[in-house]
């Protein structure tokens, strides 16, 4: 049965690859012309055109909206992607790509969603109704090609290239894959641009980013010249250090923190002893157990307290003054990043952030983007020590 | 006196606004035989347009040329409009008495609207009276859009309007037949 499937989809695919063969040979000089369209056009009305009134609208789009050229960006994992026509069908593989195109108005394009954001129900009303593709640690790849997406947008880390473009590859498909992770203050607004120019939703793009400099700006003009020194980690294990090129510790940097992982990437483990050499001032740990979904804060109570009670933590400073916060992954790692970053700010500079109400800006956030029935008031766990 | 011989091409141009664009047909309603006279397609109201437009014609007409981008076969004339608001098609009328009917449908490439276009054409003796076409208006076949487009207030159709001119053209028969 499952071969009798694969078949189909491969056949259906070989029949798609040779439409869209014909289609491409309109960009044979870089862009479609206007004559090109225009002897598209006269022989589609005479019946005689290898093209479908679908391929011609695009095409006309493309020459109208586009300068009749494709555009191409470099994504996130440095690889540039060419787009030829309107992007009509999305595969969000990530819950964060699915809040930026929230955020970009382009909700109405997204075809399917990873599990993770079908199971958010409150963050994603509508989202979550679609058919979920699995995860992006491991896509389920027939989901994936029965939806017949023009693109797939996944992070540059996850999954591996073997589990998604290498197997669209082999199934002859269309559809292109777009590496952006949406989850790093410090990409996030170039993610924004790329994502919104290939979309044609520049404007809702400015929009945000626009929102993300003003508060990236207050921050920065607030941040002492003397750093509060910062250990970033899993609340869940808090030996897991978060380096380099993880969200959580693009977070501390921002908004001021002095981290002591610098110049080690990526996630990796660390002896306790370590921790008590580096002596942080504040540890900030990334937790799962929060977020939209839920209104419990007793996981992210819970770990807060693994981590001050972890064997050989007693001395190190941030227990030792109480400078010890868990913070959400759906707040710090996702397009909500300057509300994470007000918020990290005001942990490590307090007297300089008296006037700053993160959970308003919060709220704003959700109004102004995510366009959700949901009062932060009243609902979900962000941050432990609590607001 | 020999009477005029004239065509009245009643179009029922479907006309539309989809999204952004209205398509109207226009054309003259009286010609004399082997004259040469226009049928024009405009488009209103769109800031960008590429719209496709066939037109089948009967085997007595000639066409001569069209302003816009076309392509002939047989008796089917395809257009493309591309950014202009306005193609033209020369016609040559034949010499001979008939009924004639021109037959099409335009599609909006842009904005996904599509309608059909007809033309009813008389052959008769009158004396020279002119009457002036209008295109009747009517709702357009929805369609997807492709284009993130404002929308603006769909022109509606106006009910009646073929019973008028229908009138008119019994009013006119009658006259001639007095007058002969």
């Amino acid at each position: 049965m499952r071969y009798v499937l694969l078949v189909s989809i491969l056949l259906i695919a070989s029949i798609g690859l040779a439409n869209a063969s014909n289609y491409m040979s309109l960009f044979n000089d870089g862009k479609i012309t206007k004559d090109e369209l225009v002897n598209t056009i006269l022989n589609y009305m005479l019946g005689n055109s290898k093209l479908s009134l679908d391929e011609i609208r695009d095409a006309s789009y493309v020459y109208v909206y586009w300068n009749g050229k494709p555009k191409t960006i470099v994504d996130s994992a440095n690889r540039t992607v060419t787009i030829y026509k309107p992007i009509k069908r999305i595969v969000a593989l990530t819950s964060d790509a699915a809040e930026a195109l929230v955020i970009l108005g382009a909700r109405d394009k997204v075809v399917g969603v990873s599990k993770y954001t079908k199971d958010a129900r409150k963050q994603f009303p509508e989202l979550s109704k679609l058919p979920s593709v699995g995860s992006c640690f491991d896509p389920d790849m027939e989901a994936v090609v029965k939806l017949d997406p023009d693109v797939v947008i996944t992070y540059v880390r996850w999954p591996d290239p073997s589990k998604l473009e290498e197997k669209l590859k082999l199934l002859h498909t269309n559809t292109t894959v777009i590496r952006l992770d949406f989850y790093r203050g410090s990409t996030t607004v170039e993610e924004f641009k790329k994502l919104g120019y290939l979309l044609d939703k520049e404007e809702n793009a400015s929009r945000y980013i626009e929102w993300f400099e003003k508060i990236e700006d207050l921050v920065k003009s607030r941040i002492p010249e003397k750093r509060v020194k910062v250990y970033t980690c899993s609340a869940k294990k808090p030996l897991r250090a978060f380096g380099e090129g993880t969200g959580l510790y693009d977070l501390s940097v921002m908004a001021g923190g002095d981290n002591v992982l610098k110049g080690r990437k990526g996630y990796f483990d660390v002896d306790p002893e370590q921790v008590l050499v580096w002596a942080p001032d504040v540890i900030i740990a990334w937790s799962y157990a929060g977020g939209y979904e839920t209104d419990d804060i007793s996981g992210m109570k819970m770990e807060y307290e693994k981590i001050v009670s972890t064997p050989g933590f007693e001395n190190v400073p941030a227990v030792k003054n109480g400078k010890v916060y868990v913070i959400s992954a759906d707040l710090a790692t996702a397009p909500s990043f300057p509300v994470a970053l007000v918020t990290v700010a005001k942990w490590l500079y307090s007297d300089r952030f008296d006037d700053v109400n993160p959970k308003k800006i919060f709220q704003e956030y959700i109004d102004d983007f995510l366009h959700i029935n949901y009062n932060v008031n009243e609902h979900g766990c962000f941050v432990y020590p609590t607001w | 006196m020999r009477l005029r011989i004239f065509l009245t091409l009643l179009i029922i141009g479907l006309s539309s606004s989809i999204a952004n664009a209205s398509v109207v047909v226009k054309a003259p309603k009286i010609v004399s035989p082997n004259e040469v006279f226009n049928v024009s397609v405009e488009v209103n109201k769109s800031p960008s347009i590429v719209v496709g437009v066939i037109i089948n014609f009967p085997e007595e007409f000639k066409l001569v040329n069209c302003s816009e981008p076309y392509k002939v076969s047989d008796c089917r004339v395809a257009i493309a409009m591309i950014n202009d608001t306005r193609a033209v098609c020369t016609f040559k009328a034949p010499s001979r008495e008939g009924t004639f009917t021109f037959e099409g449908k335009w599609i909006d490439m842009l904005n996904g609207g599509e309608g059909k276009l007809k033309a009813m054409i008389s052959v008769g003796n009158v004396t020279a009276t002119q009457i002036t076409a209008t295109p009747t208006v009517t709702k357009p076949t929805v369609a997807t859009t492709t284009t993130p487009a404002k929308a603006t207030p769909t022109q509606k159709s106006i009910p009646g309007f073929e019973f008028a001119t229908a009138l008119v053209s019994v009013l006119l028969i009658a006259t001639w037949r007095w007058l002969k």
